[in-house]
């Protein structure tokens, strides 16, 4: 199906101009935030965005630190609007969190300030800032717990509030908010940090109404959104039309996701009414969090190529989802970790439907990340610490039709944003000795493309005299990563287990029942982190390719004859092309059903 | 007569400028020749000799210095040509290499494949060791395991070895003892630590900025040992230096050593030459831009020293820590293309279409429209005096191209589709002038543009209009500024310790030793390369930050030895400066990461002589008018164009104008008045009534 020739009513040059411009004040905004902010979160882990926004709360610009984050600030202005409708003046800056209030936010954790902008004493648009704090209140620090029975547990629930008015500060509401925080100082700072960006964000766009005129910038602002329309169209033109379904499963407790997309001409519906019932586990999704995964997945599929990523290109996308399902949360639900575990699902389900319609698009599934959280006394300097073990995030890409997916590229929700810290960064931090970060041989699924390689993590505390406070952070439901495409196979399994200093072997059944250790000196954690999956029939991988894995020692040589079929020297590495061929042909035969 | 030499190996022309003891000055391009880039440098210097009215080997033996800037260094990353390397590395840490902290370049495009690694997987061989953070050694060295991995890497034939340990700049001893090993076993193969190049915590960075300098290594080599040798057999007998990407100089020999240093240095000289140029006029703030064919090269200049950073990634991927000239490049250049997307929505750049096919303009076979072929229909650029008319432009052909490609499918005139495709690529400039000036906290309208580069005075009116930047500095040798840079740079070396420790109880002695250490291998350095101590000059610097901070701030500190005082000194400034650059600072302690000392070795710049200042009467250097588009405001203008080759020290000339010199156009817009100054370069005011 193709679509009516599209016209900008913006000269050609002013077009051009205005969206680089828009595009470069939400990029100054986000380097603003990095800079100033105090929470490592912000500028190592990336973990949130900056957008700008339209009247009607779609998106205009935005700057992407972390992808899964790019569709959930229209839903905190949206809230906002909503709850203070005609009560919005110039110099007001907004504040929530909460999923449960008119749908304003995805995890508690994510803050979003929502920031009125206004020009010549109008309002204009919207800024909206929203990242990740260290800490959210509630029964754990840090955001993430676990053991929470209800959001309450889980922390601060702040509904659309006020905490500038007019340019003034509402002291008494920043009061009651810091008072509800662990560490209020830095967070304050933080806070201060996203208004200070919006304000910047506010200037620069000032001054483009003046260089342009507000009737040049609203025929621009139509342009952009029609153009992001135009532009996803015609990649969804591309789509057979027609249902593809799909289902991501995890272990015998996890609650399946379940993608039903129906794609007709060049709109695309996307239906997760089928799956399974909210969670036990703090992993259920609002509908917030929902949209936005599905936004990245459909432009690190078919809108790969989108190079302004504006609101206008969601406009062919009808997203629909059965409230009280673990991709629709309800209140009071828990959702603490749901931009990590049950978003990766969100988006592979999405994947792996579109892969069913054009598997030369889509990317195959992310391994796992797979961590743990530990916190204790450094007796180097007598001084607590707590931070997750981003050396166990380093899971691989899944490929991509034509090239082998990324080996450490993880977590898939960050796709390849998140700086792991060095070595020497982290053992200068905490009290540990890494024994192990390396690519781990076989850890990537097979294919014609292969997946990128996860690690072999192993680290010894080194903490004495003081024990090291350690959690399970990994997927507590074992969903397994998907699609593998056309034939591309899954990677092996990520486990868990530890050695302790006295000999004690905890498996990772034990870890995974025991969840929580206390160690000291001399015990080992020893994880092995999943690679990506593989797209491609094996068999079909280039003899060379393969070749090189193996004397990278990332394939071994069993891999390479039983799953590849290619039959390597070991001391030589030469290929036996004849015994390859055979071996190949008979494979492929036995495949047949 | 004596003279100094300056030649810069660029993409397309090799530039070279000479200035004898007078101060006189002879330029010359020649077209550059990948194959073997020094056959331009000779091809340059003999037709400096014939320009000089002297012979070739006369020429040569009268020559003191020549200072070479070369991009064969980074042409080696680019092209992947470089050395096999094999890395010597901890055990259980082989792919901190490839890891490349996790990162990809383009989170929503999967399809780009993950950057090959410089020295790959099977070459890179872990042994037996391991330090510990405060520099304890938990596992000693396996000497055995060190030799079995170079009979590995010599069977695999391996050009370069790099030794990269963790904790190596606690306690270098690991480091040494493979590092001397390695040279007992690969004789004739170019091995350097991790250590070696930048001694600083963060294995990544080192790890990578080695592996780097081992990959460009054997090639810089094999290309400065032949340069040499032919200088020589030429009759060469002064002394040959190299620029590094920190704008100094530096031996040949060293820079075979220290070879990740000549990487990016090409464009690195080219600030030094604005700020060398602005000094006589009083001029200490400016901002440098330099547009060539495919490339705009924007830097910073304040209180005339360039900006200067630690990290970058060469060709976007490659990561590398070193002191270097701040050079933000983006592709916009006079080779720009520019083309509508599948919604006919209008873009300029990054592709350029180069010297080959070039511009459509150049009617060498090019079909798309450039930046170039705009401004030559708008009448910015005159056809038949390209080059000083080497290369004659075809309006015609550039026509065809924006009418074809642009204004057609648009529906507009061509000359619409002109204006709209310079009103881009200038907005892409500006946009990055935006970048190394507001969004690092300057106030670009306090600063003077300085242009260069062929096309960079054809648009540098646009850009200061844009940004309210009231003047501008050309310099009559402008396409020629990194090669100006060059000779007047000094030898430069560069050191770092990592201390990290608070700054309340750092042990003040043990960081004076550490400064002296360094001072002492920067005087062994500049020794060797004959610098006597009386021509010696020092820098020092600490990076520090607030406690639980992930990056440092760099501080100048003051001569002489650490004291208490100084302490206190140097957590004032660093509150300061924090202030400055990021908007805010703290209560919070701070710390000390690494310190940073820069030893020089100082050369004779020549002297630029003023000129006599003529009459302000121009009209006898008048060579025509034509009709020129200067924005919505003017439309196109009948224009006065000035002989740029013969105009003197003193005349002034008022906009609308163009000034033309072989290598460049100078527009002058109306409103604006252009003064040529005693050392014959042009200052530009806008808004200036005439």
């Amino acid at each position: 199906m193709t679509q009516d020739k599209f016209r900008l009513k913006s000269d050609p040059a002013d077009f051009s101009i205005l969206t680089s411009a828009t595009f470069t004040i939400a990029r100054e905004m986000g380097k603003n935030m990095e800079r100033t902010a105090r929470a490592p979160i912000y500028f190592a882990a990336h973990d949130f965005v900056t957008t700008i926004i339209t009247l009607e709360s779609e998106l205009l610009a935005l700057a992407e630190y972390i992808p899964v984050l790019i569709g959930t600030t229209p839903f905190a202005v949206k809230a906002v609007k909503s709850y203070f409708q005609d009560d919005i003046h110039e110099g007001d800056v907004f504040l929530c969190n909460d999923p449960y209030t008119l749908d304003g936010g995805g995890q508690l954790a994510d803050w979003c300030i929502v920031y009125p902008v206004f020009w010549n004493n109008k309002h204009i648009l919207w800024i909206a800032n929203k990242a990740h704090q260290q800490d959210t209140g509630g029964g754990a620090p840090g955001g993430y717990n676990p053991a929470a029975i209800d959001v309450y547990a889980e922390g601060l629930r702040i509904p659309p509030v006020r905490i500038f008015e007019k340019g003034k500060e509402r002291k008494d509401v920043f009061n009651l908010i810091m008072t509800n925080v662990r560490i209020p100082e830095t967070q304050r700072g933080d806070l201060l940090s996203m208004i200070g960006s919006a304000r910047i964000g506010e200037r620069r766009i000032g001054k483009l109404y003046e260089t342009y005129g507000e009737e040049k910038i609203d025929t621009f602002m139509e342009d952009l959104q029609n153009y992001g329309e135009f532009m996803m169209r015609e990649e969804i033109a591309k789509i057979p039309d027609g249902a593809y379904h799909s289902e991501i499963r995890g272990n015998d407790g996890a609650s399946p996701v379940v993608c039903d997309m129906t794609v007709s001409g060049t709109d695309i519906t996307v239906d997760f009414s089928e799956s399974g019932p909210m969670s036990n586990q703090y992993i259920n999704s609002p509908l917030a969090n929902t949209v936005s995964c599905v936004y990245m997945a459909l432009m690190t599929s078919i809108g790969k190529r989108i190079q302004y990523r504006c609101g206008g290109c969601y406009r062919p996308i009808r997203i629909v989802t059965k409230p009280g399902t673990i991709t629709h949360a309800m209140y009071p639900v828990t959702q603490g970790n749901c931009t990590n575990f049950i978003a990766k699902q969100i988006i592979e389900s999405f994947w792996s439907a579109l892969s069913l319609a054009v598997p030369e698009e889509v990317p195959a599934g992310w391994g796992s990340i797979n961590y743990w959280v530990f916190a204790g006394l450094d007796p180097r300097r007598m001084e607590g610490y707590g931070s997750p073990d981003f050396q166990g995030c380093s899971s691989g890409a899944g490929a991509i039709w034509g090239v082998d997916g990324w080996p450490t590229n993880g977590p898939q929700i960050c796709s390849g944003t998140l700086y792991y810290p060095e070595i020497e960064v982290v053992e200068g931090l905490y009290p540990i000795i890494w024994e192990k970060w390396e690519w781990a041989t076989d850890s990537a699924g097979a294919g014609k493309w292969r997946g990128g390689f996860g690690v072999d993590n192993i680290w010894v505390c080194d903490s004495d005299p003081a024990p090291m406070h350690l959690a399970y952070a990994a997927d507590p439901c074992d969903y397994l990563p998907a699609p593998a495409i056309a034939g591309g196979k899954l990677p092996v399994a990520n486990s868990k287990s530890l050695i302790l200093a006295d000999g004690t072997v905890e498996t990772p059944q034990d870890v995974r029942a025991k969840m929580i250790y206390m160690l000291r000196t001399g015990d080992k954690a020893i994880d092995v982190v999943q690679g990506g999956a593989g797209v491609g029939n094996p068999l079909e991988r280039d003899v060379e390719a393969v070749r090189e894995d193996v004397r990278d020692e990332l394939v071994s040589l069993e891999t390479a004859r039983k799953i590849y079929g290619v039959v390597i020297d070991p001391a030589t590495f030469d290929v036996d092309i004849e015994a390859t061929d055979h071996l190949r042909r008979q494979l492929m035969s036995s495949e047949l059903p | 007569m004596k003279y100094v030499v300056g030649v810069d190996i660029g993409g397309t022309f090799t530039d070279l400028v000479c200035v004898d003891e007078n101060g006189e000055t002879a330029i010359v391009k020649t077209p550059s020749t990948p194959e073997d880039p020094s056959i331009a440098v000779l091809n340059a210097l003999q037709r400096a000799a014939a320009e000089l009215g002297t012979t070739y080997s006369s020429f040569l033996a009268d020559i003191t210095r020549i200072c070479h800037g070369t991009t064969v260094s980074t042409n080696t990353v680019l092209t992947w040509t470089g050395a096999k390397v094999g890395l010597i590395t901890t055990k259980g840490f082989r792919d901190i290499l490839g890891i490349r902290f996790g990162i990809r370049e383009t989170p929503y495009d999967y399809t780009v494949p993950k950057p090959r690694s410089l020295s790959r997987r099977y070459l890179r061989v872990p042994v037996e060791e391991r330090i510990k953070w405060n520099g304890e050694i938990v596992v000693p060295l396996n000497e055995d395991e060190v030799r079995k991995a170079c009979r590995y890497l010599k069977q695999q034939g391996v050009q370069a070895v790099v030794v990269g340990f963790l904790w190596s700049f606690k306690n270098k001893t690991h480091e040494n003892r493979a590092v001397e090993i390695c040279r007992e076993e690969l004789p004739g193969v170019y091995i350097c630590s991790s250590c070696d190049i930048q001694p600083e915590i963060r294995e990544y960075w080192r790890f990578s900025t080695a592996v780097l300098s081992a990959y460009v290594g054997p090639n810089l080599s094999g290309y400065i040992h032949n340069l040499v040798q032919s200088l020589d057999s030429a009759g060469f007998r002064g002394e040959l230096l190299i620029t590094q990407s920190n704008a100094g100089v530096i031996s040949p020999e060293i820079a075979i050593e220290q070879a990740v240093r000549t990487i990016l240095s090409g464009p690195a000289c080219g600030p030094a030459a604005a700020a060398y140029l602005a000094s006589p006029l009083n001029i200490r703030n400016l901002i440098t831009v330099d547009m060539g064919g495919t490339s705009f090269d924007v830097c910073l200049i304040k209180n005339g020293q360039p900006a200067t950073t630690l990290e970058t990634a060469v060709g976007g991927v490659y990561h590398m820590r070193l002191p270097m000239i701040d050079v933000h490049t983006i592709g916009a250049g006079g080779g720009s293309i520019a083309w509508l997307d599948k919604m006919n929505v209008l873009h300029v750049g990054p592709k350029s279409a180069g010297s080959v096919p070039g511009p459509a303009c150049y009617g060498r076979g090019g079909t798309e429209p450039t930046s170039t072929d705009a401004d030559l229909v708008l009448g910015y650029i005159n056809p038949d005096f390209f080059n000083g008319g080497e290369t004659i432009l075809d309006k015609g052909l550039a026509e065809k191209a924006i009418k074809e490609h642009i204004a057609d499918p648009l529906g507009i005139t061509v000359v619409e589709a002109a204006k709209a495709i310079r009103k881009i690529i200038d907005h892409n400039m500006s946009d990055a002038i935006s970048t190394v000036s507001v969004e690092r906290g300057e106030d670009p309208r306090k600063f003077t543009l300085v242009a260069a580069g062929g096309a960079g005075p054809v648009h540098v009116t646009d850009l200061a209009n844009k940004l309210n930047i009231r003047q501008i500095l050309i310099s009559r040798n402008s396409s020629i500024f990194c090669a100006m840079g060059s000779i007047i740079a000094d030898l430069r070396h560069d050191f770092v310790t990592s201390v990290v420790t608070k700054t309340s109880a750092a042990d003040l002695d043990a960081l004076n030793k550490a400064y002296l250490d360094m001072r002492a291998i920067g005087d062994e350095y500049l020794s060797r390369e004959g610098i006597s101590e009386g021509d010696r000059y020092y820098e020092k610097s600490v990076d520090m930050r607030y406690k639980g901070q992930f990056h440092e701030v760099e501080l100048p500190l003051p001569k002489g030895p650490l004291s208490d005082a100084m302490r206190e000194y140097m957590v004032n400034e660093f509150h300061k400066k924090h202030e400055e650059l990021y908007g805010y600072n703290d209560t919070v302690e701070t710390e000390i990461i690494n310190l940073r000392r820069s030893c020089y070795g100082r050369v004779v710049a020549p002297e630029r002589r003023a000129m006599p200042l003529s009459s302000p009467d121009a009209r006898k250097f008048i060579k025509g008018t034509r009709e020129v588009y200067f924005e919505e405001e003017f439309g196109f203008v009948p224009t006065t164009i000035f002989d740029g080759d013969r105009v003197q020290p003193g005349n002034i000339i008022d906009g609308p104008a163009i000034v033309e010199q072989k290598t460049t156009t100078v527009v002058v817009p109306p409103k604006a008045r252009l003064e040529v100054t005693s050392f014959g370069d042009y200052l530009l005011r806008l808004g200036a009534e005439s």
